[in-house]
């Protein structure tokens, strides 16, 4: 059984912020919900010190405390390991948003979706993107999964200029991530919260 | 919801266009188009530049198109005073009223001064053509684009000297060590930035070294292999430093392109260090050793030119070039550069040890049947080395240290755009095309190919030109090895003019603003409010009313990218992207949502009409479209923007392709040859490393200047790069001990991505985004916090306020801020309103910030920082 995820070298990202621009534009997510964000951190001491660069996103994990949570069933992982929810059943308590130590579930505030970037009057690219989102409903990262049943990489994994990301089956060993993570020394973001995320991150 | 959307979809189409998020605009872009509404944008994958990757910027163009915020009718102002934060008044007007209003302003100056009118544009993509089109027939040459002088004034006219090409960019594909000083390539931004960084990040998971050298940890310095912290302005000390090291201590360089391709072995007069001329040809003569005699540059019997020696030619005792250069490094120790930059001794010596032995003298590349040098190792400057006021002699320095390994258009080293372009079906047609300009030579050095963004109108560096009177208000003549002059020539010689005699042209009739935005990313906005306010008729053809737009008497809504038709993102050859790819790309931006906004091309041809010069516009059209035959545009007759794209694309490929044939395929592209690609060991043309004919410019701008009695200084004209201080350089004034640096975002270009409501959302969450940030060592030591409200303020009490930072990733001699901030225009989204300081405020227009050799403007002012209260 496939399961989807990615691995974030961060010898090469260079913090530019194209992922999170292109999540923004390929999900059209409300004003201040970002799918995929980029941290940034100082590690060490001038003059041997530089800005650390973390980009993240929904990671998918092995076993997302989200989903058991869900009083509805709204929240779900579909066979190939993407995390989703389904919007018809979400009745907003946001007890995924508590349970997920990531932070990567977003509440829709009702009265967003039709203030959006303009204080009230929407966009036409707007209209036709914010009718996916319903108000007072939990909305999250879902790997682009209308575009990975299309054969295509998520929006951000495509738009990195840096080829900073790739996306792919963890557990063919041949995939590009696999093969990535057999290679270079690796990490996961707090691995002792026991989720056991699909986003790995190659150490610069 | 999602359901009944999908059921009525009756339009899911992909359409080819180019991004316009960043003002180089290279990257093609494919936008998907939903009912008529387009709901994504990514690269397009058969786009040499951007294959198939964007940046947050060009991601962002999607709320530009669909902004609510812009200007949505031309608007006339009522408030005859100007001034910032001043309500223009503005009330709606015809398009047939703005035409005519602007006509008579503008017919009026043609008249009575043409030099009255200045031709602001950032519109980068249509520069090339449209400005010297409008300004030549107007018959006025005050050109500027907002930030012009903070842009390549220190790095185009010495790529121009050393590759004969404008932009450069190191050779990705073979590259083992980058150095960047001051520059962020391949850490998205500069030209071509999505290339670039695509480019370096596969060069770095191949090995390829990165060393940054900057007072502030840049993106490209956080990621690199070694960040070296420097004092603001004395890159150039540091690296004469390790070309003395690469020479005089290790003898680490590449002895034969010294000698063969460069003008190290040309013999100096020792009395006036001229070259010493052959009497019967005037041509440069060298020392050949192989027969102890004296001979010409291109004298076929040249054997072996010496590099060392003292000779006698025609009874004047002489010395090769490069061993006065030798002997002129001496002085620049490493222990002498480390006083000067902060840099110790031990890390010049080991980064000069690093540089010369990555660049693997000697060893060679085989490919397609020719063997060519290989040197995997060189240097890149930008911004950092082009903001100050003595950065000219130290982009000089950065590219010899290229030279003197040979690193220079071969393999692995640094490469310069497509002055040697030519496509192999149509470069007779057009130079558009490429013509080899670049292999033009004077005294056998190379030569300055064409740079189509001036035409051949304005001066390059070499071969040198006359130096007339100041013909315009930045008196761009008196830059005689520079490229262009700047804003801050312009603006002292319209608000002084007595500082220049009354001798610069300084009659502020019009104002015309394409998208370019001085009064935020300039110097003190308030200077240039009294800038502006003297010009009686301002036009700006604007898509958002931006800070400078507030002081326009009539404003133009124009089209945004995804409106827009442009052949020619990207020209040839004065490319700003192609030097990564092993292919040349001329990109078109169609249109792929519907509009009512004009394109500014169009709106000019407009006014152009109304006031009774179409004529002569389109006669210089066919000068700088380079339009013949049944293409040439007709005197008498009108077109539009699209109309003169037609003809261009069918003049330069002789008729074989239409507009419709390139919308297709969306570009013309076609291969580099080995030869193009890495020019240098094709051709016999040599590389300056000792500037000889500077003397004979610093002689012509005195003559010059003394004649009309300007107050000039030419002492800087001389043969070798040295190092001088800057304004801020020396003991502290009163506390006055930190110099000022900034930097841009990724996210963020030019001014306009203010006004995207994306992008401000980025800005809003980022760390440092207008923040006023210190040395947190520093900092601590004076009782500063993180958190603080801090004022910095320059000698002369200019003075912004903000957030303070600390911060482990900047010098600690510096307090650092972003030159994008503290904009207050009215239509800005709320986010981005008054979002940090204005960094500008801090930068006088005063002579003394000029760097004489080419109007870079001096960004290091030294600051106080206090907290408020």
């Amino acid at each position: 059984m496939a399961r989807l995820g990615m691995v974030i070298d961060l010898k090469v990202c260079v913090g530019c912020h194209a992922c999170t621009a292109a999540c923004k534009a390929t999900n059209g997510t409300p004003p201040d919900i970002y799918f995929a964000r980029v941290h940034e951190r100082e590690v060490g001491v001038f003059p041997n010190a530089r800005r650390e660069f973390l980009p993240v996103l929904c990671n998918h994990c092995e076993d997302p405390p989200c989903v058991p949570v869900c009083p509805t069933g709204a929240s779900y992982k579909r066979e190939d390991g993407i995390v989703a929810v389904k919007s018809d059943l979400c009745i907003g308590c946001r007890s995924c948003a508590t349970s997920c130590p990531y932070e990567h579930r977003h509440y829709v505030k009702p009265g967003i979706l039709e203030t959006g970037y303009f204080n009230g009057e929407l966009t036409l690219y707007e209209k036709a993107k914010y009718n996916r989102w319903d108000s007072g409903t939990v909305i999250k990262c879902d790997f682009c999964m209308d575009r990975v049943d299309q054969g295509l990489q998520p929006a951000c994994v495509e738009t990195c200029p840096a080829e900073a990301r790739i996306f792919g089956d963890l557990a063919d060993p041949e995939s590009a991530p696999s093969k990535l993570l057999s290679e270079r020394e690796s990490f996961t973001l707090l691995p002792d919260a026991g989720t056991k995320p699909s986003v790995h991150y190659l150490k610069a | 919801m999602t359901a009944s959307v999908k059921s009525g979809t009756w339009e899911d189409v992909e359409l080819k266009t180019t991004c316009y998020g960043c003002p180089a605009g290279t990257c093609g872009m494919l936008a998907r188009r939903v009912n008529g509404i387009v709901v994504a944008v990514r690269g397009d994958p058969e786009d040499p530049f951007s294959q198939g990757k964007l940046c947050a910027k060009g991601q962002a163009q999607l709320m530009m198109a669909y902004s609510k915020r812009r200007v949505t009718k031309p608007l006339k102002r009522t408030n005859p005073e100007k001034g910032i934060g001043v309500d223009p008044g503005w009330v709606e007007i015809s398009y047939d009223e703005a035409v005519a209003i602007t006509a008579e302003k503008v017919k009026h100056c043609r008249e009575v001064d043409p030099g009255g009118l200045v031709f602001a544009t950032s519109d980068f993509t249509t520069l090339p053509w449209f400005l010297p089109s409008l300004l030549i027939s107007f018959g006025s040459f005050n050109h500027t684009s907002g930030g012009r002088a903070f842009c390549g004034n220190n790095v185009h006219p010495v790529l121009q000297q050393v590759h004969g090409g404008f932009h450069v960019g190191p050779d990705f594909h073979f590259c083992n060590h980058l150095m960047l000083f001051g520059s962020n390539k391949g850490a998205m931004s500069n030209w071509a930035a999505v290339t670039a960084t695509l480019e370096m990040s596969r060069a770095r998971r191949r090995g390829m070294k990165l060393v940054v050298v900057d007072p502030w940890c840049s993106n490209a310095a956080s990621i690199a292999d070694e960040w070296v912290p420097i004092r603001p302005g004395t890159d150039g000390a540091l690296v004469m430093a390790m070309i003395n090291v690469m020479v005089n201590e290790l003898g680490m360089y590449d002895v034969e392109f010294v000698r063969k391709l460069s003008n190290g072995p040309y013999l100096i007069r020792d009395v006036d260090g001229h070259y010493a001329r052959d009497p019967a040809t005037g041509k440069p003569q060298l020392w050949d050793t192989a027969d102890q005699k004296a001979k010409v540059y291109d004298d076929p019997s040249l054997a072996v030119p010496a590099l060392e020696g003292s000779f006698v030619v025609d009874g004047e005792p002489c010395t090769p070039s490069f061993q006065l250069l030798r002997k002129h490094l001496v002085k620049f120790t490493p222990e002498s550069a480390a006083e000067i930059t902060t840099v110790p001794a031990h890390t010049i010596r080991r980064l000069a040890r690093e540089f010369a032995t990555a660049a693997s003298v000697g060893s060679t590349i085989e490919m397609d049947g020719h063997t060519l040098p290989l040197r995997p190792a060189c240097a890149h400057w930008y911004k950092g080395i082009s903001q100050h006021s003595q950065g000219f002699e130290q982009g000089l320095s950065i590219a010899m240290l290229n030279t003197i390994v040979g690193a220079v258009d071969v393999p692995g080293g640094l490469l310069a755009d497509t002055v040697y372009a030519h496509h192999p079906e149509f470069a007779e047609n057009s130079t558009w095309m490429g013509n080899g300009s670049g292999m033009r030579e004077r005294d056998g050095l190379v030569a300055a190919g064409k740079i189509a963004t001036y035409g051949d109108s304005f001066p390059a560096p070499f071969p040198m030109k006359d130096v007339p009177n100041p013909y315009n208000m930045s008196a761009d003549s008196l830059a005689a090895v520079g490229s262009y002059n700047s804003g801050l020539v312009s603006k002292v010689s319209v608000l002084e003019p007595k500082k220049f005699n009354d001798k610069v042209p300084h009659n502020p009739m019009v104002y015309v603003q394409v998208v370019s935005n001085d009064l935020l990313n300039e110097g003190n906005p308030k200077q240039q409010a009294d800038f502006h306010r003297k010009f009686g008729f301002q036009l700006s053809i604007v898509p958002n009313i931006d800070e400078t737009a507030e002081f326009a008497d009539i404003i133009f809504p124009t089209q945004t990218q995804l409106e827009r038709l442009d052949m020619g993102a990207n020209n040839i050859p004065d490319t700003m992207g192609s030097t990564a790819t092993n292919e040349y790309c001329i990109n078109l931006r169609q249109p792929v949502v519907p509009t009512d906004y004009k394109h500014n091309v169009d709106i000019w041809i407009d006014i152009a009409e109304k006031a009774g010069f179409l004529p002569a516009f389109n006669q210089t059209v066919n000068q700088f479209l380079e339009l013949k035959g049944e293409w040439a545009l007709e005197a008498g007759k009108k077109y539009d923007n699209k109309g003169l794209m037609e003809r261009w694309i069918r003049s330069m490929t002789a008729g074989k392709l239409s507009l419709e044939d390139v919308a297709k395929e969306g570009r013309i592209r076609w291969a580099k040859t080995v030869q193009e690609k890495y020019p240098r060991p094709f051709y016999k043309s040599r590389i300056p490393v000792y500037y000889e004919y500077f003397l004979e410019a610093g002689a012509r701008v005195k003559a010059t200047t003394d004649a009309l009695g300007m107050d000039w200084d030419v002492s800087r004209y001389k043969p070798l790069a040295d190092w001088y201080p800057a304004p801020g350089h020396g003991r502290a004034e009163n506390g006055y001990e930190l110099f000022a640096v900034s930097y841009k975002w990724p996210f963020l270009t030019s001014t306009f991505s203010n006004f995207n409501p994306w992008l401000a959302e980025l800005a809003q969450y980022h760390p440092y985004v207008g923040k006023i940030i210190l040395n947190r060592k520093y900092a601590e030591s004076k009782g500063l916090r993180d958190g603080d409200r801090v004022v910095a303020e320059n000698l002369r009490g200019r003075r912004v306020e903000g957030i303070l930072l600390l911060s482990e990733c900047i010098h600690p001699e510096c307090v650092g801020m972003d030159h994008n901030g503290g904009s207050w225009a009215k239509s800005l989204p709320p986010r981005r309103k008054n979002t940090g300081p204005h960094f500008g405020e801090l930068l006088d227009y005063d002579m003394k910030n000029l760097d004489i050799m080419d109007g870079a403007f001096e960004a290091s002012p030294k600051l106080r920082v206090t907290r408020v209260g």
